[in-house]
């Protein structure tokens, strides 16, 4: 095979990406997700700034209802719900998408290098990958957190670490159907650059299945972080933040349910925004795929 | 694949998600059913197993003299053992196992009478021996009980048995409250051979069963109990390390009584049906509690600053949600002697940054160590530590389990607190040196002075003026900011009779007064 | 189910590239297997040995002299190697001796194993559940595939995977236990002794979250089967013969769709398991999740060893399950 022909087969995946973005934005799966994450996005940037209240202040007696000035009653310690959900996303939004960032460059790196590798490097690296991967997520950040302590940095690298088996996993698959076709062997063997198979062939391959990956690991990171400062080990009290909210008020529920289902419903929108995200771009790489080259 | 037009794929998806939205909004606008009329209450009814639910840890005792003074301690050992005098729902001195006690005309040597006819729930009788050994246990210099310094007035050669029932009490110096001494929740009198091994074993209302630390324990009915007989067959104490567990199980109908309610939903809890609420005004304070031995609270100026720093009706407003009053840097509330002369003291923000300025404590951060010991603590701690901000003081919570807070406890710089008891009792126990529970570490020489004339001192009139000069004493110097007294809130199901508002915070201690029907 | 999408990607592609097939491999993946519980027994023993908090001192009180302090240690074999002390460690919990619990003395094997009752007992009553009705919802919507009842299914799905475990678990103690409802006890309260299924009415709520978040998982794996042998070539010619959908899907495509759901059984339990945490903790339920928020909160290091080992050992045995079934059979789980 020529220099000419592999370029053609690098055109039809920048082909298949622009088209991929049209796709995206077509689509009302993915359209809808990336709606629901960016609304919640706005509300966690720019809340604080809205929140009519501090978010520790006290502004009345505990658990009472709506009434002016104070939207959505108080919590627990008779402070502004209205203003704690203002402010309660920043650093939970913030924690997931590192969190995730971190998990998706370092899976990415150890998939696709595994796969490129093979072999008995790659064997080996799928094993201790499987060995984080024994831990169910929760308790593998538990695991830290009750020795190290609950700092927001430690929980974003946790998190990150316990992403990066599964992304590892889904990035080595798909770099596999690459690295294994004949013009990267044989791109190999005349001596092309590692770094530069990868950019050229590997990389555009996987843009789709780690875009998938993307969503659904923003959706865990979410849920992961949240849950942690429900059972006490994340985020701390006086800090606003979702999840805790729902841990502290949730004995209100009858009493004062705003204070938890406000709380819990933004994560949930937001959560399901990036379900709905992955899914969504799921079935349009199925069908690209399906169909395509 | 078939190619789906859009509106129909997304008419699928909005409908789902349109219905799991409009859930999470009729929940918020669905209200509690109204309560129906509450079942009158008629003649006690015998029978039945009554569960109740209280804070309890992995470190609960059943043992008269030697426990954690945890709620839950407190609780089962007021079952299953006797007090020799014990304070009745109005705060009147009662005698129990003792019928009468007397004192010759110096005060120095006391005479109690015991009750005739009170048997152990091993069928062994009841006598002075017993008490002698009670008494004895937790006196000894090695010994671990909760009560020792409330009997340090004592030695264990000036007790004397004249006969079965009467022991003869000889004192260095005259002690004038001697009576109300024993109605200390640390003084319930066990079998002389309690050491010996072998299951509880008391005179109480209640025989033990079975119990496991940190989960549960069960009791049954004392068929020949001395004092009025309890009616239900078995008592179930169960563990709860979260009030609103406890709060839920009794909802959902698997506890017939909780002992603490989280303060904020007590009203609610009240309005559902099948459930009610026991509020007692009480003499329990949760002081926020400061070494006065290390720094930054041994210096005074530091102390005075952080008890203006406390909005004290936001306290009781927060933390208590309501449910007690304002309190003035005392303890003891009810007192025949009437309150001291003090001024109120409230929050003064100005005049705290300018003593911690001085004091060179300017922008000072701290840790406050707190467990849920009982309803409105971990609260108050969070209160607190939103006020100091605006002292420009940090206050980081440090809220942990309990097992883990009594591993430190007595060490803890800065925490809070739960106490009720009667003036002296609480002097002697958390405001001396070397006392069980003197968390403060206060040793105040004015304060001890006044308070050893105050035993000394048999007539209850010139025992009052000292009384309130020691109040002032440690409204200026202790190491706690009694910033208000806690009402102590039960709630129970409607099938419960007996419970009564109690002063003495005992109300759902009196347990064999209770009848399910 | 949000933690699913750790292990199995929910929804998204584990492709089997073209020009590599999983062969048999059974007792290689065993053995690397087994040394793989050995290295995740080596990290519990010694990150948690690292728990803050003297031990010794720990136990014996505020009042302990340094003397007994130390002759405490000395009694519990910490001032030996850390190496020999996991050597110990695990000896000893592979006999069966698994220590005493430092905050009641009581043997750990007591403890957990009452909690490891409890626990699988909660996630195998919600598989019986789950298993069935994924069946049926898959098979329904397999029938009814791109119609409204297929569409509403996967908006359901999307909505509840997505969701947080204790989202979704306070939702529904908020419908059913507190708020608009009041049938089922907000709390399991399960006294000691008794196994969970002499309460049922306490099990109704935790079953309920678990059965939402696995069913909803396990009916698109059921469909996705059900719609690969639907669409084969068999299948086309014996509808073109005339043979009814009806006898097609349960004579030909629904034991196809067996294989996957077994092996999508087990990673739904392996999941279940770690979301266990956050179930039990907020319904109160005395499991090993509770056990496990309770040994962290009270330092109780033997415990803790333990159920974390206990938890990631069955997790990881789960997983083992699923992937030899894969290798076994060559099945993919597919997004459709």
């Amino acid at each position: 095979m020529t220099l000419h022909e592999s370029v053609h087969t690098v055109a039809p995946a920048a082909a298949r990406r622009g088209g991929m973005a049209r796709r995206v934005l077509k689509n009302g799966q993915t359209t809808t997700g990336m709606a629901l994450m960016l609304g919640i996005v706005l509300l966690a940037a720019i809340g604080p700034f809205l929140a009519p209240h501090l978010p520790t202040e006290i502004v009345g007696r505990p658990f009472t209802g709506p009434s002016d000035g104070i939207l959505l009653g108080t919590d627990v310690l008779g402070r502004d719900v209205l203003s704690r959900v203002l402010s309660g996303g920043r650093l939970l939004i913030v924690m997931s998408v590192a969190a995730t960032l971190i998990g998706l460059v370092l899976g990415t790196i150890i998939g696709v290098t595994s796969a490129y590798v093979s072999g008995l490097g790659d064997f080996l690296t799928m094993r201790v990958l499987d060995v984080i991967l024994a831990f169910p997520s929760i308790v593998f950040a538990l695991l830290f957190v009750s020795v190290l302590g609950a700092n927001p940095v430690l929980l974003v690298v946790l998190v990150g670490v316990a992403h990066t088996p599964s992304v590892a996993r889904v990035m080595r698959g798909a770099a596999m159907t690459v690295v294994t076709r004949d013009y990267v062997l044989w791109a190999r063997s005349i001596g092309i650059p590692p770094f530069t198979i990868l950019r050229a062939e590997v990389f555009p391959n996987i843009v789709s299945p780690l875009m998938v990956e993307a969503g659904l690991r923003l959706m865990w990171s979410v849920g992961t972080i949240a849950a942690l400062s429900f059972l006490g080990y994340g985020i701390q009290p006086p800090t606003a933040d979702w999840g805790l909210m729902a841990s502290e008020n949730r004995n209100a529920l009858s009493l004062q349910p705003l204070s938890v289902v406000v709380p819990i419903a933004v994560i949930g929108i937001f959560t399901i925004g990036a379900n709905l995200f992955a899914e969504g771009l799921g079935r349009i790489v199925a069908r690209t795929e399906g169909a395509g080259a | 694949m078939t190619a789906t037009p859009p509106p129909r794929r997304a008419l699928g998806l909005v409908l789902a998600v349109t219905s799991v939205v409009a859930l999470g909004l009729g929940l918020t606008a669905c209200a509690p059913p109204d309560k129906g009329a509450s079942p009158s209450a008629s003649a006690p009814v015998d029978g039945g197993t009554l569960r109740v639910a209280a804070p309890g840890s992995a470190k609960d005792k059943i043992d008269p003299n030697i426990n954690s003074g945890s709620v839950i301690d407190l609780l089962r050992t007021e079952q299953i053992y006797d007090n020799l005098t014990k304070y009745d729902s109005d705060s009147k001195l009662t005698y129990q196992l003792a019928e009468s006690m007397e004192s010759n005309a110096a005060g120095d040597v006391w005479t109690i009478h015991l009750r005739p006819g009170v048997t152990f729930h091993d069928g062994s009788s009841f006598g002075a021996e017993d008490v002698i050994a009670t008494i004895k246990r937790v006196i000894a210099p090695d010994s671990a009980a909760n009560g020792k310094s409330l009997l340090g007035f004592i030695t264990a050669d000036g007790l004397t048995q004249i006969d079965d029932l009467t022991v003869e009490v000889h004192l260095d110096q005259p002690y004038g409250p001697f009576p109300e001494i024993w109605t200390n929740k640390y003084l319930r009198i066990g079998s002389s051979d309690i050491d010996a091994g072998g299951q509880p074993n008391g005179t109480g209302p209640f025989v033990y069963k079975a119990f496991t630390p940190g989960t549960s324990s069960t009791f049954t009915k004392y068929a020949d109990y001395w004092g009025e007989k309890a009616h239900v067959d078995t008592l179930d104490i169960l563990d709860f390390a979260d009030n609103s567990a406890a709060l839920n199980a009794l909802k959902g109908g698997q506890v017939d009584i909780t002992y603490s309610v989280p303060l904020t939903e007590a009203k609610a809890v009240d309005d559902l049906p099948g459930i009610s609420i026991l509020d007692s005004e009480t003499g329990m304070y949760l002081p926020i509690v400061m070494r006065t031995d290390v720094a930054p609270y041994n210096d005074p100026r530091v102390r005075e600053a952080f008890k203006l720093i406390v909005d004290r009706q936001e306290m009781v407003d927060v933390a208590l949600n309501g449910y007690g009053a304002v309190a003035n840097d005392y303890v003891g509330r009810y007192s025949s002697c009437g309150d001291p002369d003090l001024p109120q003291r409230e929050q003064d923000i100005d005049k705290a940054k300018e003593l911690l300025a001085e004091a060179g404590q300017a922008n000072l951060q701290v840790e406050i160590a707190v467990t849920n010991g009982t309803a409105g603590m971990v609260e108050a701690a969070q209160v607190f530590a939103e006020q100091a901000k605006k002292a420009g003081v940090t206050v980081e919570v440090n809220n942990m389990d309990a097992s883990v807070y009594l591993d430190n406890y007595l060490n803890w710089p800065l925490t809070v607190d739960f106490y009720t008891d009667t003036y002296l009792q609480l002097a002697t126990r958390t405001l001396t040196p070397g006392a069980s529970s003197n968390v403060t570490h206060w040793n105040n020489p004015e304060f001890l002075s006044l308070l050893n004339t105050a035993f000394e001192t048999p007539d209850a009139d010139a025992r009052c003026a000292i009384e309130n000069q020691m109040k002032a004493v440690e409204y200026k110097d202790s190491g706690n900011i009694v910033w208000g007294w806690a009402n102590v809130v039960n709630a129970y199901a409607d099938n419960v009779h007996g419970l009564t508002p109690d002063t003495t915070g005992k109300a759902v201690n009196r347990l064999n007064l209770v009848w399910l029907g | 189910m949000a933690s699913l999408a750790n292990t199995a990607g929910a929804g998204a592609t584990r492709t089997r590239p073209n020009g590599r097939r999983r062969n048999g491999m059974i007792l290689p993946r065993v053995i690397s297997g087994v040394i793989i519980l050995f290295v995740v027994s080596i990290i519990v023993f010694f990150t948690t040995q690292a728990l803050p908090g003297d031990l010794p001192r720990l136990i014996l009180g505020v009042d302990a002299t340094p003397d007994q302090v130390d002759a405490l240690r000395v009694q519990l074999g910490l001032d030996r190697p850390p190496l020999v002390q996991y050597a110990e460690w695990i000896t000893g919990v592979l006999r069966g001796d698994w220590g005493t619990s430092l905050v009641n003395g009581r043997p750990v094997a007591d403890v957990v194993g009452f909690r490891v009752l409890n626990s699988f007992a909660l996630i195998i009553i919600a598989m019986l559940i789950a298993i069935p009705l994924s069946f049926v919802l898959g098979v329904l919507a397999a029938a009814r595939r791109d119609r409204a009842t297929d569409h509403a299914l996967f908006g359901v799905s999307v909505v509840v995977n997505a969701l947080p475990d204790f989202v979704l678990g306070t939702l529904l103690v908020a419908l059913f236990g507190t708020t608009v409802f009041r049938i089922f006890p907000p709390v399991a309260l399960i006294p000691v002794g008794d196994l969970p299924w002499w309460h049922p009415a306490s099990l109704v709520l935790p079953v309920m979250t678990i059965v939402l978040m696995a069913t909803t998982y396990l009916y698109r794996l059921v469909r996705a089967s059900m719609l690969d042998v639907l669409d084969s070539d068999y299948v086309q010619t014996a509808t073109l013969k005339g043979l009814s959908r009806t006898r097609i899907l349960f004579r030909h495509a629904l034991p196809n769709a067996v294989v996957p759901a077994v092996q999508a059984s087990s990673l739904v339990f392996a999941v279940s398991l770690g979301g266990l945490v956050v179930i039990e903790y907020l319904f109160g339920y005395p499991g090993l999740g509770t056990l496990l928020a309770d040994s962290i909160a009270t330092h109780d290091l033997p415990v803790l060893q333990a159920v974390i080992l206990i938890i990631a050992a069955t997790f990881f045995i789960c997983n083992l399950i699923a992937d030899v079934i894969s290798a076994r059979f060559g099945t993919r789980t597919r997004n459709r």
